[in-house]
């Protein structure tokens, strides 16, 4: 592939995520205060210390970069839509109880009534995390395992043909990619990537 | 009985550790050995935490518990970076 | 409430038997990936809740709250993880037409 190299950039001003950041050292402190279980003022002085350090230590990391379809600038890890993504997550569970039964189902049967294969589709988010949940989300679901992401090509593991074409359908968008996509604001629609035979992209 | 019924549940937690050397062992690829392994870990915690249980310091097991699985998620994920670039000769055996 | 304890403690161990089970039985790696993934993941889930209803509410549920949490986060991207590492090593996944491919 001679695509040109693409300019990644981690630099975010410190204003951007200042929120996140005091967010997050008040949420290391509250971690801490359950996990030591003190409250005398001497352990709480160590621990804001210690939360705040930890909170400037990683900050570098918690810094994204993005792919061109979303504007290529960087974003907060911090910055999701958390109300939505909440909303989304009993969905999630229930799906991850149904999805137990029927592998339980399948596991327990003398005869393994299974048929494996591997699809591609195209998913795109305007924020990084929105891979990260989407990938997640493929494998607690019935049937399906998330293998490779690649710009936002998802290579997906299916152990029957049904559920494959739940997740994929030939026309439409399936329905786990566009609940995510709800979630995140997806920036565009599936494409569905034809099956080739090379193993994985190469990079 | 309620005591027996505990020790019962352990006993079979502690066999299903042992049935997964029947993976790890004999494990075509060492990523099977790898999951093998992790299976391992997720039992172990559950196991732990239910011994806490029954000794009624839960208090105490829970925070080992917590580092446990902190640590083995990442041994596992450096563990699974480092065979990622090996090819599927190396990986057999 | 000890009822409902017991219950959710052995469907989730229940799980993880079946869990062991399925990578015991299944042809090749992405399958028993499968049942890693779904049915280890919910056994442990709902183990740590039924441990949590036993505790009730105190400093201990907490923390068992939180070891939930990260297990719901870590055991998904652990398998993940594993299966994108096997992909990239260059395991062909095992299928119905070539037995034995795997």
């Amino acid at each position: 592939m001679a695509e040109p190299k693409k300019v990644i950039s981690f630099r975010l001003p410190l204003g951007a995520d200042l929120k996140y950041s005091l967010l997050l050292t008040l949420f290391l402190f509250a971690f801490w205060v359950v996990l030591s279980g003190r409250l005398e003022a001497r352990y709480l002085i160590i621990g804001f210390l210690t939360a705040l350090g930890v909170t400037v230590i990683t900050r570098p990391f918690s810094v994204l970069p993005r792919d061109s379809a979303a504007g290529g600038t960087p974003v907060s890890v911090w910055g999701l839509p958390w109300l939505r993504l909440l909303a989304f997550l009993p969905w999630l569970f229930w799906e991850l109880v149904k999805s137990s039964i029927s592998m339980a189902w399948v596991v327990l049967q003398p005869k393994m009534p299974i048929d494996p294969q591997v699809i591609r589709f195209e998913k795109h988010f305007p924020h990084p995390v929105g891979y990260l949940v989407l990938a997640n989300a493929i494998t607690l679901t019935p049937g399906t395992l998330t293998v490779d992401v690649q710009d936002g090509r998802f290579t997906v593991h299916c152990v029957q043909k049904a559920t494959a074409e739940s997740l994929a359908p030939a026309e439409r968008e399936g329905e786990m990619p566009r609940r995510v996509g709800l979630v995140f604001g997806a920036a565009r629609q599936v494409d569905l990537v034809p099956e080739d035979d090379d193993n994985g992209e190469e990079q | 009985m309620h005591y027996f019924l505990l020790a019962l549940i352990v006993a079979i937690g502690a066999l299903n550790i042992l049935v997964l050397f029947g993976r790890i062992i004999p494990g075509p690829t060492v990523f099977d050995r790898l999951v093998g392994v992790s299976l391992i870990g997720t039992n172990t915690i559950i196991l732990f935490l239910l011994l806490g249980a029954v000794w009624e310091r839960l208090d105490m097991v829970v925070n080992v518990a917590l580092a446990y699985a902190v640590v083995g998620f990442i041994t596992l994920l450096v563990l699974a970076k480092y065979f990622e670039g090996k090819s599927e000769e190396d990986a057999e055996s | 409430m000890t009822y409902v304890a017991a219950a959710l403690m052995l469907a989730g161990f229940f799980l993880l038997l079946v869990g062991t089970i399925g990578v015991l039985r299944l042809p090749d790696f992405f399958t028993r990936l499968h049942a890693v993934g779904k049915c280890d993941t919910l056994g442990m889930l709902l183990f740590i809740a039924g441990l949590m209803v036993y505790e009730g509410l105190s400093l201990t549920a907490l923390k068992l709250l939180l070891i939930w949490i990260f297990l719901a986060i870590a055991n998904p991207t652990a398998t993940h993880i594993f299966s994108r590492a096997a992909y990239r090593a260059g395991l062909k996944p095992w299928t119905r037409g070539k037995e034995g491919a795997g």
